[in-house]
């Protein structure tokens, strides 16, 4: 509901001295106390603080104040109690000027009785600048000697029911801004005129179907058509009208619509046709206009701009009750004005419009296909819908075709297409609801250009650009740069000297250390993939780190023609004999392609390092090999384009979740001092452990039992007794040699043995054999976990534990559980989401077959909805079921767990081993 | 009992002189030995027990060795660490060891708990295994202990005191038996080296006439040992270098409070075997490689050496060898009443034994003699009749057969080489 009414935007106080205005702000929340006190005694003003409405009483009667700010809902004494009681004590005309906080503007404006005291309502979360807007106008109106100001905004001009005076006083703020006569204007002719200034616009989308809806007939009221913008469109509007439109109007027309509008229907309208361009504009008191379209901004910037509100709604129907406020209105954006939705396949090029449009400072939301950008734009507002023509599920007219049809009364997206045949699009019946057409290849900086100034002219000077943009809407975009043409081409001929045909992005042209290159940045972006990575100067693997940051770019290939990346790379040229090196690429490249394809998307467009490194795994014959590598400190190094480091910690990660089992590869003996392998390993003496050691022949003489090395023997070519000096004469007879003695260069030591020491040769670290570290490596494959993870995505590792996502809840359920949550929180009547995964559908799948598997969940769900009767809600989505309970706690849930998996798998043929987890209102919304 | 009345009638009808015949060989080969050198040595000064520091004046270097002793060896340097005086190097050989001794050494090596290791893959002898392992030590003094012996805490403290007398070229430790529990044999030899070693030693050391400082557990001056040019290839290696220091004008010491653990064969033919290497090779080193040690006109003669030999010549082999003819002449003298006689002769012996027992004890400390008390009678007969004729034939095989030169101890290419 469009509800608080914010500030006369002129500039405060027009340059007069600043005279401090008395503030007290009676806030329950200690910190919205504190950031308003802190904010406005910085404005200049004094702040007074009052906890709940008994002291702001006590403070209101000891004190005169200019503004009060007023919590609504306060504990013991509502905000309206305060002023009521105070009015009614002091009467009005000594009365501050009172604001009203409220994180429910509803309940204030559908009571009369209450808003009438309020000048203004601050829907929470407001900003604060708001608030200092509205004291500074009071100020203003003060200081031009005004009996009461700020009388702005939509709501609180309708209600009021001021006397003639009071109008007049707000006019002559109004006037004081903008010294202009006002006029009146009645809410057909502003429809009439914004019709008239904006022919065709997409703004005015979906005010145009509710033009020829059957059952529309309120798009002439000018509220409703404000309301059906979007805010960036809103506050085009607002500037637009500021330039063009004089005078005034009668404010209460905009309350009563307000009231409409509460009161809507819902209504479902469906039109193509174009609007009316014939009506002239209308000349209306500027500042006034002014006045209400910048009330409306703040409704835009908090993003409450529910579709049931919206809704067309017969003008004049002030009758209608208010409607209970349906909870899917808060399933909004934060920032509707900057929020776009990328529906796209391919994970690079999502990732890259992602990046780029982050950037620049926009929301982006990213939809795999066309049935999820669907279920995105319904339950959240966009401004511009960036979609891929070509999807699956959904392609990206059907997309609209649906947007038109089941959202109504409210904006759409400004539609945007991507797609590498324009002229299919064209051809598409609703190919022309795109207001524009990116022919792949595009140049990023286009649809960025596109959206800035889509941007730029809602917020701002739309006069002029409207008429630009709307004109681009049905042209096919304009033809690619020629560098971005010549760059594709490029890219195709990078294998041309083995004689093939393959798109490759090229180390160091296209991937440099840095990054990509805009070119392939741009490329990307337009929606065009590579085949292939192909290094042709000198890389390290850290070089390449970067083909791991972007989409799925670490599932190519990688065609090392240096020879350097050693294992890392998927093709060594130098090592191929030459004339099968065209079929060897091709077949790799294929190999490639299809094992990407078998990637689900999920895990294609995963962020996390060990689910990336386990599809490389996956695409590259499923194995991690390690290898020798004396270049690599570490002794070894995976033949995966990541550095080994990175390696080692996602393997740890994903064998300790069963995605990868070790096969014992080598023990690498670790540097204590520098965890280098590259160590000399040496006999040493155990006495000094200087490897200086010799070897000899131990020599026994038996006659005198002398026993010791030979040289002990030796004269000349002689044996000779040291002990007893006779001759050895006969091998084995008077002498032998029982084994061998080890001699100490270094210290004269002997032994039998030597010892072992290591020697570092990256920083010289002397370590003992017995001391040394050792290091386990070993080879790695995919499980058939591992492989279902890769193949059916990230269900087979969380099962039920899964933190349950709204988004990928379906819209009907997220419906349902609103309405409950809502009768949760009024009569704490208690629900229960349970969700049901198949942790075992794969190997189910594969041993009992699709259908079988099929049929018996849909047999499981029909018997908890029967066991639970009406008041279960069931849906049945891909990968999980979901049953919502009314009137069942979810603790009781929990402990009934058992009986509800005995009751759900009766009469089954296949135990589904189904998994569920029950979510409260607290998880769910809490 | 008739018998037993009429040989006492008969008995004390002879004359002084013909009972003085009679008890001949109790009088001649037991009463001097036993009686007045042990009285010597039971009331003779031991030698003062010392403060630490003096143990430590000398650095002591200890050779372990042993044959196929793979589980022996880490207890024993485990009991060398133990030591109040540990040493300062320890050598472990390994005599061409096949029970995977040598893997043993090189882990005790790799743990630092021994300095050297050496080890042959052929077995060499006791003796060419000490003399490489006497080279590698750098020590002053160096003990010498089987594999198989633990040792008291004090052990190597005691056994390096003597060495204050820069006479002393090797001291022998007190070697007691561990497993006197295990057999009746065990428990007789457990009385015989109390007596043999603890008293025996210590009476000899009054007349400065140790002549064996045991290979199970000995120490040496290292500049002595050098001297002498180590061990000698053959059996009784240990007797053989002690007579050879002794030759060279070393003293030999002795410390009964420096005591070595050792198990002794539990069964007759073990022990049978252990002494008639033993006995062999006494006679084969005393009679024939020392027996310029009785020849006065030899250059080497000195009185002190002789007076050894005539000890083990009179009381070994004397003792040993008339023991059939007394016995024979006893009943070819007196008949029946031989018996009776050799009853008697027995009953006058045992309590000899008893009262040499207990001095024995008061010479041994440390070691709980109690326990041996209820063997001394089974001890008379294991010394007096059986040991005798182990000696006996001992002595008869060497003589005739020079067997020492075919002991299984000493491998056969030694014995091949080393003739005469
Ligand atoms: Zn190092
Ligand atoms: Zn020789
Ligand atoms: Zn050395």
């Amino acid at each position: 509901m469009g509800n608080n009414i914010a500030h006369i935007s002129g500039s405060p106080s027009g340059g007069r001295a600043a005279e401090p205005l008395h503030v007290l702000i009676v806030e329950d929340s200690p910190v919205t106390q504190d950031v308003l006190k802190e904010m406005l005694r910085a404005a200049g003003h004094k702040v007074h603080l009052a906890g709940d409405g008994r002291s702001a009483l006590k403070a209101m009667n000891a004190e005169n104040f200019d503004v009060v700010l007023i919590d609504y809902h306060m504990p013991h004494m509502h905000g309206s109690e305060v002023v009521r009681e105070f009015v009614g004590q002091k009467g009005e005309g000594s009365s501050p000027i009172f604001g009203a906080i409220t994180a429910d503007p509803a309940a204030i404006l559908n009571d009369r009785e209450q808003i009438r005291f309020f000048h203004t309502v601050f829907a929470k979360p407001f900003e604060f600048e708001e608030v200092l807007s509205f004291v500074e106008s009071v100020r203003a109106g003060k200081s031009s000697d005004a009996a009461i100001a700020a009388r702005s905004g939509a709501e609180s001009a309708a209600v009021l029911p001021l006397s003639s005076e009071e109008k007049e006083a707000e006019r002559e703020i109004a006037v004081d801004a903008t010294p202009e006569a006002e006029s009146l204007l009645d809410q057909d002719e502003l429809a009439r005129r914004l019709n008239a200034l904006m022919p065709g616009s997409a703004f005015f989308e979906s005010l145009e179907q509710s033009d020829d809806g059957a059952a529309s007939t309120s798009s002439d009221d000018p509220l409703e058509i404000i309301r059906q913008l979007r805010p960036g469109a809103q506050k085009a509007l607002e500037d637009m009208l500021a330039s063009l439109v004089p005078g005034s109007e009668n404010l209460s027309q905009i309350k009563d619509v307000q009231q409409e509008e509460n009161g809507a229907a819902q209504q479902v309208t469906q039109v193509e046709e174009p609007a009316e361009t014939d009506r002239p504009p209308a000349i209306e008191t500027q500042k006034d206009l002014t006045d209400r379209l910048d009330a409306l901004m703040p409704v835009a910037r908090e993003g409450s701009f529910p579709a049931e509100q919206a809704n067309a709604v017969p003008a004049g129907d002030e009758g209608t009750d208010a409607p209970e406020e349906d909870a899917e209105a808060e399933v909004g954006p934060a920032d509707y004005s900057r929020a776009v939705l990328i529906a796209e396949d391919s994970p690079v090029t999502q990732d890259i419009l992602k990046l780029l449009l982050s950037s620049s400072g926009y929301e982006v939301d990213v939809a795999q296909d066309g049935t999820e950008a669907l279920k995105m734009i319904k339950a959240k507002n966009y401004f511009v819908a960036l979609m891929d023509y070509n999807m699956p599920g959904l392609n990206g007219t059907e997309v609209i075709k649906h947007c038109l049809e089941e959202i109504s009364g409210r904006a759409l997206p400004i539609f945007a297409a991507m797609t590498a045949e324009p002229s299919a699009v064209l051809a598409d019946k609703y190919g022309e609801k795109f207001s524009k057409i990116f022919a792949k290849p595009f140049n990023f900086d286009e649809v960025r250009a596109y959206i800035e100034e889509v941007a730029e002219s809602v917020l701002g000077g739309v006069a002029n650009d409207g008429a630009a943009i709307t004109a681009g809407v049905l042209a096919p975009a304009a033809a690619p740069t020629v560098n971005l043409k010549e760059y594709s081409a490029d890219v195709a001929r990078g294998l041309e000297s083995y004689g093939v045909s393959a798109r490759v992005l090229r180390w160091p042209e296209d991937i440099g250390p840095a990054g990509f290159s805009v070119a392939a940045r741009q490329y990307m972006a337009a929606g065009s993939d590579f085949d292939a990575v192909l290094i042709s100067e000198r890389a390290t693997v850290h070089d390449l780190r970067h083909l791991w940051t972007l989409g799925d770019l670490h599932l190519l290939p990688i065609i090392d023609e240096t020879g350097q990346l050693g294992p890392k790379a998927d093709v060594s040229i130098p090592s191929l004999p030459r004339g099968v090196v065209g079929r060897l690429l091709e077949g790799t490249m294929q190999e490639f392609r299809e094992a990407r394809q078998s990637v689900h998307i999920e895990v294609r467009q995963s962020k996390e390092t060990s689910e990336k490194l386990a599809a490389s795994i996956y695409v590259r014959k499923r194995v991690l090999t390690p290898e020798y590598s004396a270049e690599n400190a570490l002794g070894f190094t995976y033949d995966c384009a990541q550095e080994d480091e990175e390696i080692l910690s996602a393997v740890t990660n994903l064998t300790e979740q069963k995605l990868l089992q070790r096969k014992f590869f080598d023990r690498f003996h670790v540097c204590n001092g520098c965890q280098s392998t590259h160590l000399n390993v040496r006999e040493e003496c155990f006495e000094c452990r200087s490897p200086n050691l010799s070897e000899t022949t131990l020599v026994h003489h038996f006659r005198c039992a002398y026993q010791g090395p030979l040289q002990d023997f030796q004269q000349g070519s002689d044996l000779v007794c040291p002990k007893c000096s006779r001759e050895l004469r006969h091998f084995g007879v008077d002498y032998d040699k029982p084994g061998i003695v080890i001699n100490c260069g270094a210290c004269g030591a002997s032994s039998s043995d030597a010892a072992v020491g290591f020697k570092c040769l990256s920083c010289g670290q002397h370590t003992d054999g017995e001391m040394i570290r050792t290091r386990d490596v070993f080879q790695y494959e995919l499980t058939e976990k591992g492989v279902a993870f890769i193949e059916e995505g990230p269900i087979v590792i969380g099962g039920g534990q899964k933190q349950l996502k709204f988004a990928e809840l379906p819209l009907e359920l997220v419906i349902e559980l609103n309405k409950s949550a809502r009768e949760f929180t009024e009569t704490s009547r208690p629900f229960c989401l349970m969700s049901i995964g198949y942790p075992d559908r794969r190997a189910l799948t594969s041993e009992h077959g699709f259908r079988l598997v099929e049929v018996s969940r849909s047999q499981m769900v029909e018997n908890l909805r029967n066991y639970f009767g009406d008041q279960a809600i069931t849906h049945q989505g891909t990968d999980y079921d979901y049953i919502l309970v009314n009137r069942l706690a979810v603790e009781n849930c929990r402990a009934n767990i058992e009986t509800y998996n005995e009751v759900a798998l009766s009469g089954l043929k296949i135990d589904l081993n189904p998994r569920i987890a029950s979510f409260g209102p607290e998880e769910l919304f809490g | 009992m008739n018998l037993i009345t009429e040989s006492f009638d008969y008995i004390s009808a002879q004359s002084s002189a013909s009972i003085l015949s009679l008890f001949a060989l109790v009088i001649i080969f037991e009463i001097p030995r036993y009686l007045a050198l042990f009285l010597v040595a039971a009331f003779f000064e031991r030698p003062r027990q010392q403060p630490l520091d003096v143990s430590f004046r000398r650095s002591v270097a200890v050779i372990v060795a042993g044959h196929n002793e793979a589980e022996s060896f880490p207890r024993c340097v485990d009991s060398l660490m133990e030591q109040s005086r540990p040493p300062d190097q320890i050598i472990a050989f390994s005599d061409g060891s096949t029970d995977g001794t040598p893997q043993v050494l090189r882990d005790l090596l790799a743990k630092g708990k021994i300095h050297n290791a050496m080890w042959t893959d052929l077995r060499g002898g006791k003796s060419a295994g000490f003399n490489i392992c006497q080279r590698m030590a750098t020590c002053d003094l160096i003990v010498n202990i089987d594999c198989d012996c633990s040792l008291d805490r004090d052990a190597i403290r005691r056994i390096v005191e003597p060495f204050d007398d820069p006479e002393i070229g090797g001291v022998a430790g007190n070697i007691q038996v561990r497993n006197a529990d295990a057999s009746l044999i065990a428990a007789c030899q457990a009385i015989e080296y109390m007596i043999t070693i603890s008293l025996g030693k210590q009476a000899a050391l009054v007349f400065d006439q140790v002549t064996c400082a045991s290979g199970g557990y000995s120490a040496f001056r290292r500049s002595a040992l050098e001297q002498i040019g180590g061990n000698d290839a053959g059996g009784g290696e240990d007797l053989d270098a002690t007579l050879r220091l002794r030759a060279y004008g070393w003293k030999i010491g002795f410390r009964s409070d420096s005591v070595c653990y050792t198990d002794v064969p539990d069964t007759v033919a073990a022990l049978v075997r252990q002494r008639f290497r033993w006995e062999r090779d006494a006679v084969r080193l005393r009679f024939r490689k020392y027996s310029y040690a009785m020849n006065p006109f030899h250059p080497q003669f000195r009185v002190s050496e002789l007076a050894h030999q005539l000890e083990f010549l009179i009381f070994n082999i004397l003792g040993a060898s008339i023991l059939p003819f007394y016995i024979v002449w006893l009943f070819y003298q007196f008949g029946s009443h031989a018996f009776v006689i050799l009853l008697s002769v027995k009953i006058l012996l045992m309590i000899i034994d008893f009262y040499v027992f207990i001095l024995a004890a008061m010479c041994t400390p440390h070691v709980n003699s109690l326990k041996l008390f209820p063997f001394i009678l089974a001890y008379n007969f294991y010394n007096g009749l059986f040991m005798r004729c182990v000696r006996l034939a001992a002595y008869v095989d060497e003589w005739i057969f020079k067997s020492s030169y075919k002991d299984s101890y000493v491998p056969q290419k030694v014995h091949d080489v080393r003739g005469g």
